[in-house]
């Protein structure tokens, strides 16, 4: 049975290369957001370490479950700008807003693997091809 | 899979309606097969795959596309399921009573055509978002402030439509809506009140209009398509002061309920104040698993722990001071001395939290009208990601109140749950809106939601209790409980349906009505 799941994929994350995006948004502490970021859920060591792992500490943004100040800050426009790349270690409710949030701006593609009861490794990545829904 | 046709609706018809709409439209905007998983139902409760399936969408942009969508449904007999802009996931989203209804999706429709300062109203199609209209208010610096529900991303007109609510004195949202536009299920475009009159420059200002009262009749129903709303907007007042009050005891919310009538009804509580549960605002700054690893609610000891780290209590009491100081001072007198009557109660305003990540903190914001999506981190609770909202009404008395609180909270942990609920205070009643937060992706547990929450509705029903709002899969069961003199409500709905809409066309199912040519099958 074929349901729709935020668990899409058992994701192989990609390397991807750091360093090399420009600023697209003001984060937590206005410490600028890039395609590189990875954020992370600063209330669980694992999240910090998975983050850590994935990416240099310069990469990585601690958040919570809420991206309302992130989409704020900047992501918002940052969004219709150019196509974006997105990281996580987070709480569910981050990235199912991120995705919503952006799906009304842009195409999105999503790929989330659980890791425990709390937290989602996840990459979402939009293109500029207009969506509803 | 791919969802079912509707009823009396072949292939070839299915095919040319797509092929008309997408001349109407432009294929763009015409979503089908993997493209239409974002009008399914995030949080499915059903089992059943081939429920609540919409057969494709399509994204019009203006009031003369809709209504040559509606003759080609019309002449192919093609279901439409209107949404405004789809995000009331707790209700099922974008997602149709009926599969293999076409969504009518009118995101696109997104203009914020006025915002009047001098009256407080806007007027805005129904794509146009809480964040939309925020930050138009916000980049034309008008002294202005929404009342927003707990999800920003929402549309201003189909909360409204859902008599959603909110937390300012403007929480009663259709009751702040004051004029609109309707496509009709024939193309014709209806605007009510004093819209009806050509040249009239007060639309926005008197919502009755001369005859009938008919705006109520487009709101949770499928007579019409609502492409324009006027809402009232508050002016930016004096000065705001939120608070919180904290109570200690389950058993409190009797006594917390009955001080709140008088305050409420009196207008000392101004604004749409809401009483919240231990759980509900634990989990808008943690998760359970931070707090306890076993199985099924929290026992009490947890319970206690989350109180003093979180300076929450079992019941928190959330509201806030509009006007001059002088004014906030003189009602917040009152308001305090009246709940220090019950032990142990705190008082709180944002300066007394000692945590950054805090229930206060977070409401504040609520409370004046900025739209956020902080409130959905209670689908982190306990890593299950689905909710879905059970919301019986009762007057305002403690009586009602710790008896709902009984009924439902029992059954709520009797079945594995925490109970995660609010009193949302209104003018005379409150909603008891309780969030079931459970694991979207386990079938055995969307079975105990199930069948846990037809239990909760015909236990609220057998006690006099309605709700005021409901997910797409128990609209009909709850309809059903409003059968008041041999059904007397839904036999005139049903006439109204038939009437506007012969054809069946507009949302079969929607709040338990359906058109003429499915009501055998349905019942």
């Amino acid at each position: 049975m074929k349901r729709r799941k935020l668990i899409k994929t058992a994701l192989s994350l990609p390397l991807i290369p750091y360093g090399l995006s420009t600023a697209i948004a003001a984060g937590a502490g206005g410490k600028p957001v890039t395609g590189d970021t990875i954020f992370y859920d600063e209330r669980f060591p694992e999240a910090r370490r998975l983050a850590e792992q994935w990416a240099p500490a310069d990469f990585i943004m601690p958040v919570r479950s809420d991206m309302t100040g992130v989409w704020n800050d900047g992501l918002k426009h940052a969004c219709r700008q150019s196509p974006l790349t997105l990281h996580g270690v987070t709480t569910e409710s981050f990235h199912f807003c991120l995705e919503i949030m952006l799906r009304s701006r842009a195409a999105v593609e999503t790929r989330i693997t659980r890791i425990d009861r709390d937290l989602h490794r996840w990459t979402i990545r939009s293109y500029n091809k207009p969506l509803t829904g | 899979m791919t969802a079912p046709l509707p009823s009396g609706v072949s292939p070839e018809s299915m095919s040319r309606a797509l092929e008309k709409f997408g001349n109407i439209v432009g294929r763009q905007w015409v979503f089908t097969e993997k493209d239409i998983s974002p009008y399914e139902d995030p949080y499915t409760i059903s089992n059943d795959e081939s429920e609540y399936k919409p057969y494709a969408a399509i994204a019009p942009d203006s009031v003369e596309q809709i209504q040559a969508i509606v003759k080609v449904a019309n002449e192919y007999g093609i279901p439409l399921w209107p949404v405004s802009r789809g995000k009331n996931f707790a209700y099922g989203g974008a997602a149709p009573v009926m599969s293999g209804s076409i969504v009518l999706d009118l995101n696109r429709m997104n203009r914020i055509l006025e915002v009047n300062e001098e009256f407080g109203y806007a007027l805005v199609e129904p794509g146009v978002s809480y964040f939309d209209l925020y930050d138009y208010i916000q980049e034309r610096g008008m002294k202005l402030w929404l009342d927003v529900p707990d999800p920003g991303w929402g549309s201003v007109v189909g909360n409204a439509l859902d008599h959603g609510i909110g937390y300012t004195p403007y929480g009663d949202h259709f009751m702040m809506q004051c004029g609109m536009e309707v496509v009709l299920a024939n193309g014709e475009v209806v605007r009510t009140g004093m819209g009806a009159m050509p040249g009239n420059n007060t639309w926005q200002l008197f919502k009755y209009g001369f005859g009938p009262y008919v705006d109520g009749i487009f709101s949770q129903s499928n007579f019409g398509i609502v492409t324009k709303m006027g809402i009232w907007l508050m002016p930016e007042p004096a000065g705001y002061r939120p608070y919180l009050i904290t109570f200690e005891r389950e058993d409190d919310i009797e006594e917390i309920t009955e001080i709140l009538r008088p305050l409420k009804v009196n207008n000392i509580v101004q604004n749409a104040a809401t009483v919240r549960s231990l759980v509900l605002d634990a989990a808008v700054v943690s998760t359970k698993s931070q707090y306890y690893d076993g199985k099924g609610p929290i026992p009490p000891s947890v319970a206690k722990k989350i109180m003093a780290d979180q300076q929450i209590g079992m019941w928190n009491f959330c509201g806030a001071l509009y006007g001059p100081p002088p004014v906030t001072d003189a009602l917040w007198s009152v308001i305090r001395d009246a709940f220090s009557k019950i032990p142990g109660a705190k008082f709180y305003f944002p300066e007394d939290r000692k945590n950054k990540f805090d229930i206060l903190l977070h409401r504040a914001e609520t409370m004046k009208g900025i739209p956020k999506l902080t409130e959905f981190n209670f689908l982190n609770w306990d890593g299950g990601g689905g909710h879905v909202g059970f919301s019986p009404v009762s007057p305002i008395t403690g009586k009602d109140a710790i008896k709902q609180y009984r009924m439902v909270s029992n059954r709520v942990r009797e079945y594995g749950f925490d109970y995660l609920g609010l009193l949302a205070i209104g003018w005379r009643e409150l909603h008891h809106v309780v969030v079931i937060v459970y694991n979207k992706d386990d079938p055995e547990e969307r079975q105990r939601l199930d069948e846990l929450f037809n239990i909760l509705v015909d236990e609220a029903a057998a006690e006099g209790y309605g709700e005021y709002r409901t997910h797409i899969r128990y609209m009909d069961r709850i309809a059903n409980t409003y059968n008041w003199n041999d059904n007397a409500l839904m036999k005139m709905n049903q006439t109204i349906k038939d009437a506007l809409d012969p054809n069946g066309i507009i949302a079969p199912g929607k709040s338990g009505i359906w058109p003429k040519k499915l009501r055998g099958e349905q019942s």
